[in-house]
């Protein structure tokens, strides 16, 4: 099924996966996406994904064990409509919406492209050793399976923070 | 901004540069070309005729060359308030691109997923994934527009 097309320009409607994570990274990655600039009307879907625990099994099933599963999920709306409405503010002429899943992050980031005929992902890629943007599993999976082109953003260190104090506070023009 | 494109002759390569066409960038964002030559590791003995391998590589740069020449045109004509600039470099191709974008500063390396010795049947070619381990910067990996799948039914829950 072909991407909606631009009212105004005819162009097919880009469509843009951003996923993020409940870490405190999910700024950084919406913030690189807002310095950008992005084609009018524009669709993003933020996305986060819920992977199970381990101890979430029938066996533990308590009262505790669900709250707990109720709480992430809360957190992870909670990050989930913040990040939209970065988008929506700094990006005013795209549209935004969030989707939540629960599964393998790396098997559902790349379903929700595929479901959704992205034409990009953004996606957060950073580890510990030092320039290394494929440290995560999650990453290179979605590099690797995604059937549209995946934007692996380099994730700042801590310690680059106040350098790019002044990228972040650029808004994303819109053409 | 300063974009790094790695080509070489594959289409896959003309799929990243015709996504940065597509695509609009901030202000004053540079655009840097770059193709890999890889050196020619000759080995000498008795009788060995060089001469048609070195014409044959310098046939291949001139190529190289040419093909540079035309993905910074098409880039200046649809960007022409940006710089834009290209460059044949030697070395290996996984190394070279990593050294590129570190010594230009690069913000973000854009590539194809296969390279002109990429398996179509593998979804990421070794070059893409290299880079994507090594880089300084963030990498975006292009896929052909023709590699996507009809989408699926939809069962995901929107939050």
């Amino acid at each position: 099924m072909p991407n909606q097309r631009d009212t105004q320009t005819g162009r097919e409607v880009m469509k843009v996966i951003i996923a993020i994570d409940r870490s405190v990274n999910w700024k950084q990655l919406i913030e690189a996406a807002t310095i950008r600039r992005w084609h009018r009307d524009t669709a993003f879907k933020i996305l986060t994904v819920l992977e199970p625990l381990q101890w979430e099994t029938p066996v533990i099933g308590t009262e505790i064990a669900h709250e707990v599963a109720l709480r992430r999920q809360k957190l992870a709306s909670q990050i989930l409509l913040q990040a939209r409405k970065i988008i929506q503010d700094k990006i005013p002429e795209c549209t935004a919406h969030v989707e939540l899943r629960q599964g393998s992050a790396r098997i559902e980031i790349v379903n929700a492209a595929s479901e959704w005929s992205a034409d990009k992902i953004l996606l957060g890629a950073h580890g510990h050793a030092p320039n290394r943007l494929f440290a995560g599993s999650v990453p290179q999976a979605v590099a690797q399976h995604a059937l549209c082109s995946v934007e692996l953003v380099r994730l700042r260190e801590p310690s680059d923070d106040a350098a790019k104090e002044s990228e972040m506070a650029k808004s994303a023009t819109v053409v | 901004m300063k974009v790094l494109i790695a080509i070489d002759d594959s289409q896959f390569s003309s799929q990243a540069v015709d996504s940065v066409l597509e695509q609009v960038w901030p202000a004053n964002t540079e655009f840097r070309v770059i193709t890999i030559v890889e050196p020619v590791y000759s080995y000498a003995y008795a009788g060995a005729d060089m001469a048609p391998i070195y014409e044959s590589l310098q046939e291949f740069e001139k190529d190289c060359l040419k093909m540079i020449d035309n993905k910074t045109s098409q880039l200046k004509k649809r960007f022409p308030d940006s710089k834009v600039s290209g460059q044949v470099v030697e070395g290996m191709i996984t190394s070279a691109i990593v050294e590129e974008a570190k010594t230009w500063n690069a913000d973000l390396i854009v590539l194809g997923s296969h390279g002109r010795t990429g398996l179509k049947r593998l979804l990421l070619g070794s070059v893409a994934e290299k880079v994507a381990s090594l880089a300084p910067c963030s990498v975006e990996i292009v896929k052909s527009r023709n590699s996507r799948k009809e989408p699926k039914g939809k069962n995901a829950k929107s939050a």
